[in-house]
């Protein structure tokens, strides 16, 4: 569905040939189904994107393997100079106990990489769709060898949420499909993976919210 | 008539919708505390004083110093700890004339 804003004026013949008189009278919105849109994020269902990946209780544990969650969602374009998609992050991370000298889960203590972009049978070939350096990786799969935070940072090629404080063109690539309509193989799907080590951090809890954009362009 | 009505449409497409998405994360660090041996494993260990000889002076028979590593998110852990072991009796008798 295509939402178009439409703006009517109103003038007189008199005001018209008086050179003046435009009066913009107000905005209309108005659904056109069917009509594609020049780029689409969506979930797999292609329903609005709104994921969760809840990490529940992190109880810390003798363990040097990560706790992982995911999304993975598709991406459309038609647009011949391609795509892009940005990201950003707010964090927060409210705590029930006294610091008392401890350390607080951080944004930097969770790791963000794009592991696989698969294209759908109705996408232009070859692909070339690249993936912002320090992203390419899977945080699932980094041993924390002391059972603290192994995560190094996009620099040194293992991005966390810290990264995307400030927000980032973390994919982008050629055009995908010359349409975009939810009911064709036009799409992109694209896995996201987060992961995080249970530690003594301070008790409470964190919220992390990962907005991701689609716009046209390299 | 009067006046003339110009009806005037300017049609824009603006993608208002399925150009953004989000995703959000959750969780919670519960309060912890652990106690483990110097690898990091379930902490289990005896410690063996040997044969207890009787002797005349006061000596303490030494055991063998045991390491563990305490952890917790909690301001103030408080450990505990119980000795548990093996208890014989022992009677002294006089002997007999």
């Amino acid at each position: 569905m295509l939402e178009c804003w439409f703006m009517i004026g109103i003038s007189s013949a008199k005001a018209l040939a008086a050179g003046c008189g435009w009066a913009f009278v107000g905005m209309l919105t108005i659904a056109l189904p069917g009509v594609a849109v020049g780029q689409r994020i969506t979930d797999t269902s292609n329903g609005t994107l709104g994921a969760a990946v809840l990490f529940g209780a992190l109880v810390p544990a003798r363990a040097t393997a990560t706790t992982s969650g995911q999304v993975v969602f598709r991406l459309r374009n038609r647009n011949n100079n391609g795509y892009h998609v940005d990201a950003s992050v707010t964090f927060s991370s409210p705590t029930t106990a006294p610091l008392a000298g401890g350390v607080t889960i951080a944004a930097s203590d969770i790791g963000v990489g794009i592991t696989s972009i698969v294209a759908a049978s109705g996408v232009i070939l070859p692909r070339a769709d690249n993936i912002l350096s320090g992203f390419n990786y899977n945080p699932s799969t980094v041993v924390a060898a002391s059972g603290v935070t192994p995560f190094l940072g996009m620099a040194s090629g293992q991005a966390t949420l810290a990264d995307l404080l400030a927000s980032k063109r973390i994919l982008y690539g050629n055009k995908i499909d010359t349409v975009t309509n939810l009911n064709t193989e036009d799409y992109l799907t694209v896995t996201m993976r987060f992961g995080l080590v249970p530690q003594y951090f301070t008790p409470g809890s964190f919220t992390a919210t990962v907005l991701l954009t689609i716009s046209n362009g390299p | 008539m009067r006046n003339l009505f110009l009806l005037f449409a300017l049609m824009t497409p603006v993608m208002l919708a399925q150009t953004s998405g989000s995703v959000t994360l959750t969780g919670s660090i519960p309060d912890a505390v652990s106690i483990t041996n110097t690898s990091d494993s379930a902490l289990s260990t005896t410690l063996t004083l040997g044969a207890l000889v009787a002797t005349n002076n006061e000596t303490l028979v030494a055991m063998t110093p045991l390491d563990v590593r305490i952890r917790s998110n909690k301001r103030s852990p408080s450990p505990s700890v119980r000795a548990t072991g093996l208890a014989r009796s022992t009677r002294f008798c006089r002997s007999p004339n």
